[in-house]
């Protein structure tokens, strides 16, 4: 593959892989929340809760090809996310939670933090270095699914 | 609704930190148990080995609710195989794209094949230059079929792109993938099964 990656987990759709993201809080407006995920057979799924103005749950899905799941890993993997490890991230609290969970080669990972407002929050935390891969990388998937979905559905996705 | 009972589901944030350290180390003394955790069971991740966060085996996701409808274009009596149509043409993804690609390198590149009506060339969050895809859409299945037959392995800015299509009709069946199954003989059989089902 063009990016020289790792070892064998790099062949195109080979190893197993599965990717889930969520951003979301419990408030006035009730439980908002962004969700998605790419399961290993190639299904996105999408679910975008805001109560705001009696706004109802959008929940989309469809199959994507090999394609978007070898480049959803790419991402990943440039990211070296893999190498990362939560326990110095800030807590969730009332203001929100993260998390993100991938399955990528023979790892498992799966974090939880805190929403995170701007670099600000990155610098002054307990893992600079770590929180601001996470930081980067959950824009730039999140980036890639917006396209994904919004293509395919003609919605626009709403940035929570 | 059901949003109240998604409330229920929710993990409590709240708990003690001594709970936590409880969790993880039995992820680390289980070896792959953390896979079980996965909000989609069917993921059965007997090859994984190393398993980290603090989340493993707390997470409840929406996602994994086979009762709530999710909406879809398919042709939900007829999955099988190929391309899947969005709902206003055909999208392709252009992998491979150089960083200081920009979109109009790709307009100019992808409009020999017909009228490009949506190009997203996203960039990379932490660099600003693009992020290594594009998105590209095309009116007819004639045009996007032209485009990959092309396209697909040529040279874009000297770099070699791939160019596919970006949804399927179905679901990617594993065992017919690319990928040369003799090269991970030692796999279990029950790992092969677990993959594909």
């Amino acid at each position: 593959m063009a990016t020289g990656g790792g070892a064998g987990e790099d062949v195109p759709g080979g190893g197993e892989f599965y990717l889930r993201y969520y951003v979301g809080h419990k408030g006035k407006f009730g439980h908002e929340f962004l969700e998605f995920e790419f399961r290993p057979d190639g299904k996105l799924r999408y679910a975008n809760n805001s109560n705001y103005k009696n706004d109802t749950m959008i929940r989309k899905e469809v199959f994507v090809s090999p394609s978007v799941l070898r480049e959803a890993r790419r991402i990943i993997q440039e990211s070296e996310i893999m190498k990362e490890d939560d326990n110095n991230w800030p807590e969730p609290d009332r203001v929100g939670r993260q998390e993100l969970e991938i399955v990528m080669g023979n790892e498992h990972i799966s974090f939880t933090t805190s929403k995170i407002g701007s670099l600000v929050d990155v610098q002054t935390s307990k893992d600079p270095e770590g929180l601001r891969i996470f930081y980067y990388l959950v824009q730039d998937l999140k980036c890639f699914v917006f396209s994904l979905i919004n293509l395919h559905f003609k919605i626009k996705p709403i940035q929570s | 609704m059901a949003a109240a009972a998604e409330d229920v589901e929710f993990v409590d944030y709240d708990r003690d930190e001594e709970e936590e350290e409880d969790a993880m180390d039995e992820d680390d003394r289980g070896g792959g148990r953390g896979g079980r955790a996965l909000p989609v069971p069917h993921i059965v991740s007997q090859g994984v080995m190393r398993s980290r966060g603090r989340l493993l085996g707390r997470s409840t996701s929406v996602l994994a609710s086979n009762r709530d409808r999710f909406d879809s274009l398919a042709d939900a009596g007829n999955p099988g195989h190929g391309p899947q149509r969005s709902i206003e043409g055909w999208i392709l993804l252009v992998s491979g794209v150089k960083e200081d690609a920009e979109e109009d390198d790709l307009y100019n590149t992808f409009s020999d094949f017909g009228h490009v009506k949506d190009l997203h060339l996203n960039l990379g969050r932490r660099t600003g230059y693009a992020k290594g895809y594009a998105l590209v859409e095309y009116e007819s299945f004639e045009e996007a079929q032209t485009a990959i037959k092309a396209m697909n392995g040529t040279q874009l800015l000297t770099r070699t792109v791939y160019v596919d299509w970006a949804f399927s009709r179905g679901p990617i069946q594993k065992l017919t993938s690319t990928r040369p199954l003799h090269r991970r003989s030692r796999t279990p059989p029950r790992r092969l099964a677990a993959l594909t089902c």
